[in-house]
């Protein structure tokens, strides 16, 4: 190493932030603990929906179409929340990776995040319909519709805003791809 | 050897390497606010990739290659912060695509920090990574380039650095 590299070594060196070691810990682990802890709660909701559709397909469900209604919403919840776990764990794989290949990987994820909304969309959209023909179904057969009335409301802005998300993704989606590659360009 | 298990040598490792990793945050960012947040971010993406280390590469390399991971992501979402502010200031150059040779007299003479806040992000990396004592072939590693790429990056960065120092 020649004189000029090893005096900017020291300079650079010397130029350390200063730091609250014993601080940064703290707050890491309660981070780290915070983010496990949110992972096994998402996965533990989705399981008690699902074992609660299950349990009203077994107690509640004195219809075949509610049946049918039920045997389709009950591994949903499950599914998605297993799905979002095992995508948090794969996230930390992909800190090891080099840059050139985090780079390509954030290509594919901005194009896997469009994926990801228009899949949450149309999985919204069928939960939304099965609550509109559950619907239309208590109320052409006379029987109590207010829940399922309430839900259809509550759930529509839900699903309005899951889809524009979804179309403002993918018209940016050029332009986020190129602002990746132009990072480290 | 079996992954690195113990929260406890860990934490030790943390504690060992933070300076290093405090280093690269303030490579990445300027904000003294800003970049406490990404020590913490770096530091809790370390944390998370230890445990599965699997003694593969020089421990330092595999720190490196995340806290850089990390900084490449927080001047990625900076870029696009910054773009949404819509208005050029300052913060644009330090990730422009090259060096910013303007805005300086000849006589001017820029301190390190200041200077390597000056670098594009791509010889900013090399050359920070040079002055934390990697050699080429680590840099490549970390980059996922080859060696050749590092030498001409890091000639390029030295040659700015000669200018305003």
């Amino acid at each position: 190493m020649d004189d000029d590299t090893k005096a900017l070594q020291e300079i650079f060196q010397k130029n350390t932030p200063i730091l609250d070691i014993k601080r940064l810990l703290i707050s890491v682990k309660k981070q780290r603990e915070k983010e496990r802890l949110k992972a096994w709660l998402e996965l533990g909701l989705g399981l008690c929906v699902s074992t609660f559709i299950v349990y009203l397909l077994i107690a509640e469900s004195y219809s075949v179409i509610l049946t049918i209604v039920l045997l389709g919403l009950a591994p949903i919840p499950i599914g998605f929340s297993f799905w979002a776990f095992k995508a948090r764990a794969k996230k930390s794989s992909w800190e090891t990776l080099d840059i050139e290949a985090l780079i390509e990987m954030k290509k594919q994820q901005a194009i896997t995040k469009v994926h990801y909304w228009r899949v949450s969309g149309i999985v919204i959209s069928v939960l939304w319909s099965f609550l509109l023909i559950y619907f239309l179904y208590s109320l052409l057969s006379q029987q109590d519709h207010f829940i399922a009335l309430i839900q259809i409301i509550v759930q529509l802005p839900i699903l309005v805003l899951v889809w524009l998300r979804f179309l403002y993704l993918r018209r940016n989606l050029g332009k986020d791809v190129s602002e990746i590659e132009q990072i480290v360009d | 050897m079996t992954p690195i298990k113990k929260h406890d040598d860990i934490e030790l490792l943390l504690v060992k390497f933070m300076p290093l990793l405090a280093r690269i945050a303030a490579s990445y960012e300027f904000d003294s606010r800003l970049q406490e947040d990404l020590l913490q971010d770096i530091s809790l993406a370390v944390w998370k990739a230890l445990d599965s280390f699997k003694y593969d590469a020089s421990i330092k390399t595999y720190i490196a290659k995340i806290a850089h991971n990390r900084g490449v992501d927080h001047a990625l979402k900076q870029k696009r912060h910054t773009q949404k502010l819509a208005d050029f200031d300052d913060n644009t150059l330090t990730t422009s695509s090259s060096d910013n040779f303007q805005g300086q007299s000849q006589d001017e003479k820029l301190d390190l920090m200041s200077a390597l806040e000056r670098l594009s992000l791509k010889n900013r990396q090399v050359i920070t990574m040079q002055l934390e004592g990697f050699n080429y072939a680590e840099i490549a590693s970390i980059l996922g380039t080859s060696e050749q790429a590092v030498t001409k990056r890091v000639g390029r960065a030295r040659q700015a650095l000669a200018h305003w120092l």
